[in-house]
């Protein structure tokens, strides 16, 4: 009897080990998804932003082609950890670039729209900072899971490889 | 104990001087300008006498050990009389209780002096009275986070003010937990913040732990949220069915609202947070200044130490405010 009661045990806590391991993989997954969700609304501005900007400093257009160029980077590197931290941190730097310009144009300055988008996208890049800060804390979690007995040795045999963080030199959010 | 009491002709001067507050928001609707002031006014009063006379707190203190010696030899010469040791453990208990009044006194005094000095100084209003209607007020207003204990809930140590454009309300709550003949006196401090763009529903969060996660199997409230770590720290309480509410909590769990909220947690000993329609409340374990280091027995200045904590810790809750504020608007 207490054979099969120790039996009973070790697969009640095998199957706890392994349905932790998929909750936690799940979590990084969803909260890559939150980045993404983030990432697009702040890509979805910029066409807005470069119409706007035109309108008034024209002399600007490396800027501006540097900052439809990367929104298209950011926009196709769908799911690639790597490739998106690349495209999210040179257009925050390039956005930040645009809006130091932006100084040397009164009447952009003076302009609405201008300044609407520049609110929401200041807006938008906290909520970027917090969602990649979320799914870095979720892939540290998932990795130490990885990497720790007992549950490394369900993650060999079943497969669960090491997620990527989502690398970027900015701690903080760039102030827009 | 009349000893207490200031001087009442004081009381008025300061009453005529200070100014009754206006335009203040109070997430009750329910502000007494001039009470406030009139208790601003007993304080000022009390601590002018301190200042003025000083051997006012060498009668105190010659008032109350004298009373509890007295009432030590009463009760050891009854005890005698009537052959019992009532009156004389009865004797004990008066005298320790009128050293210990003392203490309190002033620790109170020490305590709601630098609280009203921060507010002078931050433009900020302060009542430092002990408040049961308004505590009854915010039970009954927001039960989900003050509806606690079993009796004696009281509000103390209010503030109304802003910060950086955020429009706030804070004090203690305290209440009592009776379990059969035990009973236990909690303390707790609370914050609520005024949104400047309104919530569509409201929820409520609080620690996760087994019995939540017990009672989450059952009720089937718990939302999951993109965060491990906010998760881990919180349940979520509401009205109606989740289907119809998931969606607009989300909506305002916002990757930055998680984050702050977790930093929050993991600084201070947070308990719990209520998003309501126009504002947020948050409830935090303990009292703003436990370790006291002004001693007005031995001297009237009050510590720049102290006056620094419970500055810093006000302000580390309402600079998350503000973020939140300025994330949800």
């Amino acid at each position: 009897m207490w054979l099969f009661w120790t039996i009973l045990v070790i697969v009640l806590i095998l199957i706890l080990i392994y349905n932790s391991l998929i909750r936690t993989r799940n979590a990084v997954k969803n909260s890559w998804a939150g980045i993404d969700v983030q990432l697009k609304k702040r890509a979805d501005l910029i066409p807005n932003l470069v119409s706007v900007v035109q309108g008034y400093a024209n002399h600007e257009k490396t800027v501006l082609k540097k900052l439809t160029k990367l929104r298209t980077e950011l926009l196709a590197a769908k799911g690639n950890v790597k490739k998106a931290a690349k495209s999210d941190e040179e257009l925050s730097a390039t956005l930040k670039s645009l809006f130091a310009v932006a100084e040397n144009y009164p009447n952009l300055k003076a302009n609405e729209n201008f300044l609407a988008l520049q609110k929401e996208l200041s807006k938008l890049e906290t909520q970027v900072a917090a969602a990649r800060r979320i799914y870095n804390e979720n892939v540290m979690y998932y990795n130490t899971k990885v990497e720790m007995f007992p549950t490394n040795i369900f993650a060999k045999l079943f497969n669960f490889q090491k997620e990527l963080f989502f690398e970027t030199t900015e701690k903080d959010p760039i102030r827009l | 104990m009349m000893l207490l009491k200031p001087p009442q002709d004081r009381v008025n001067h300061f009453k005529k001087h200070l100014p009754v507050p206006k335009n203040v928001w109070d997430p009750l609707n329910a502000f007494t300008p001039l009470r406030i002031r009139e208790n601003c006014a007993k304080l000022e009063a009390s601590f002018e006498r301190l200042q003025n006379d000083s051997n006012f707190l060498g009668k105190f203190r010659m008032q109350t050990w004298l009373f509890g010696i007295f009432a030590l030899l009463a009760g050891i010469g009854l005890s005698f009389l009537f052959n019992s040791l009532m009156p004389g453990i009865y004797g004990v208990m008066i005298c320790i209780g009128s050293i210990v009044v003392s203490i309190i006194y002033l620790r109170n005094l020490s305590k709601d002096l630098i609280k009203f000095g921060i507010a002078k100084k931050e433009n900020w209003v302060y009542d430092p009275d002990v408040d049961t209607m308004r505590a009854r007020d915010f039970i009954l207003k927001f039960p989900e986070i003050f509806k606690k204990g079993t009796r004696n809930h009281e509000v103390e140590d209010q503030f109304w003010g802003t910060y950086k454009k955020v429009e706030f309300h804070s004090g203690l709550f305290r209440y009592v937990i009776q379990r059969g003949r035990d009973s236990t006196r909690v303390q707790t401090h609370y914050y609520a913040i005024k949104m400047k763009s309104p919530l569509k529903q409201r929820f409520h969060l609080y620690p996760e732990n087994f019995g939540s996660k017990l009672a989450n199997l059952f009720t089937k409230k718990q939302i999951s949220t993109e965060s491990i770590a906010f998760n881990k720290a919180f349940a979520f309480s509401y009205d109606g069915k989740r289907e119809e509410k998931a969606l607009d909590i989300v909506a305002t769990l916002t990757p930055a609202v998680q984050q702050q909220l977790v930093d929050l947690k993991r600084k201070k000993k947070l308990l719990e947070v209520l998003f309501t329609k126009d504002c947020i409340i948050f409830l935090f374990s303990g009292v703003l200044l436990k370790k006291l280091e002004t001693n007005l027995a031995k001297s009237l200045e009050i510590s720049k130490n102290d006056v620094d904590k419970v500055r810093d810790e006000l302000q580390s809750v309402l600079d998350v405010s503000e973020t939140l504020v300025d994330i949800l608007s």
